[in-house]
């Protein structure tokens, strides 16, 4: 026994080298999947408001990029607006409820160059944020919010390689998945469209609205490029995303009004799980 | 001996500061990345055991982690490095260190801290990558992001030593 207690001695260092690496393995292992909540992450109270301090005195620097942008979303908002006007003296429009509400944000920290990339914005639980909320951007979809504190969310970007957006081509209207690839923050590949439909640059890529993360039709990028195998079974499609994460400044958290009644309807029939 | 322990607490406790609050957002070219917290790590006094230098380095790690968002990744990183420095240590100067020299380049000298930090450093990037890609696909892709950060942050180390030690009196 004594011995045992001497080796240990001995080699202590290498032991408690072990559990260290052992326990960070294990945080390594738990932060892996996206779904489950993570331990150690920029949302807590401490973490989130050093954070918000940074990003306030960072807001001073690019004041006239976020002018433009606020420009540019009047602008298209305008151009909505005046669609709707027309629209509307058309007769017999039926009554549509709106599915989802909106809550803009500001993003208090952001990472777009590491392989798996979050957000934090300064809305949390006591602004009814819960996980699984879409985050849209002015220029296209961000990301979908995976976990909020009191007053901070973490949202896992569309720069995150484990996290898939339904999405489908606005020509077509045919079903594909947006999924990025670790590289270029810029870009993000197109999977699942089937060989025999017509893709070209400058295609369209926008949200599908099947499931309710994101409304339907949310622009998320334009085709850039398509390789097409001759054995393969679908195209390989580049995008050239239509949100610049490098500088994003403000971004609007939607959620859907019935989310939790239709996954529960499609949960019973035993469609997703 | 008190005084240089307060001098590297506090050399220690400025970079992790500089880490999280700024060299966070210096990447270059979007393959470089900048660990300097961890120059802090290894010029840590020869003299504080190795189960402290573990326990420092895990903490340490955690803490940037929190900032990343990359639960786990830097701290595996950071305990590695800490565990093996020691052996590292006496291999680069073969044995013969007197106790409380302090690890800087003006005692040390250039070639000393080439040999010593470098390696650190890029194992330490060579951990962080490959551990947050989780897999040896795009082996060569990642391996330029792990030299690359790591010849970055050497080469910052070295302003920093350069700036803020003071030249070796001369005897």
């Amino acid at each position: 026994m004594r011995q045992l207690f001497l080796f240990i001695y001995t080699y202590r260092a290498f032991f408690v080298f072990l559990v260290f690496e052992g326990l960070s393995g294990f945080l390594v292992i738990q932060n892996q999947n996206y779904h489950s909540a993570a331990f150690f992450n920029s949302s807590g109270a401490v973490i989130g408001s050093i954070n918000s301090s940074v990003s306030n005195t960072k807001e001073y620097f690019n004041l006239r990029e976020q002018n433009e942008e606020l420009s540019r979303e009047i602008a298209r908002l305008n151009e909505l607006l005046q669609t709707m006007e027309t629209t509307a003296e058309a007769p017999n429009l039926p009554d549509v409820e709106p599915n989802y509400d909106f809550m803009s944000a500001k993003v208090v920290n952001n990472s777009f160059r590491q392989l798996n990339n979050y957000l934090t914005i300064n809305k949390g639980k006591s602004d009814s944020i819960e996980a699984d909320m879409g985050v849209i951007g002015p220029d296209g979809i961000v990301g979908k919010v995976r976990s909020a504190s009191d007053h901070f969310a973490i949202v896992v970007s569309l720069l995150h390689t484990d996290f898939m957006v339904s999405s489908k081509l606005k020509r077509s209207g045919d079903l594909c998945t947006t999924n990025w690839d670790g590289r270029d923050p810029m870009f993000s590949n197109v999977l699942f469209v089937p060989k025999h439909v017509f893709v070209t640059f400058g295609d369209t890529v926008v949200t599908s609205g099947y499931n309710s993360i994101f409304p339907e039709g949310q622009l998320i990028g334009v085709v850039e490029e398509v390789l097409t195998q001759p054995n393969a079974t679908f195209h390989e499609i580049r995008m050239r995303l239509s949100t610049d994460f490098s500088n994003l400044n403000y971004v609007s958290v939607v959620s859907h009004v019935q989310a939790v009644e239709k996954d529960s309807l499609e949960q019973q029939a035993e469609i997703i799980n | 001996m008190t005084r240089n322990l307060t001098s590297h607490i506090v050399r220690y406790l400025l970079l992790l500061a500089l880490q999280v609050l700024v060299f966070r957002d210096l990447i270059l070219y979007d393959t470089a990345f900048n660990f300097i917290y961890i120059i802090g790590l290894i010029l840590l006094p020869i003299e504080i055991g190795p189960l402290v230098l573990i326990a420092v380095g895990f903490f340490s790690g955690l803490i940037v982690d929190m900032f990343y968002n990359t639960q786990g990744i830097q701290a595996s990183a950071a305990v590695f490095i800490m565990f093996i420095r020691p052996y590292f240590f006496r291999f680069t100067t073969r044995g013969s260190y007197d106790t409380g020299t302090e690890l800087n380049i003006r005692e040390m000298g250039f070639n000393w801290f080439l040999a010593f930090c470098f390696p650190l450093i890029f194992l330490h990037c060579l951990t962080v990558f490959y551990v947050e890609f989780g897999s040896f696909n795009l082996f060569f892709f990642t391996l330029s992001k792990a030299f690359f950060s790591a010849i970055y942050t050497f080469v910052t180390a070295l302003i920093l030593q350069y700036l803020f030690t003071k030249p070796r009196r001369r005897t």
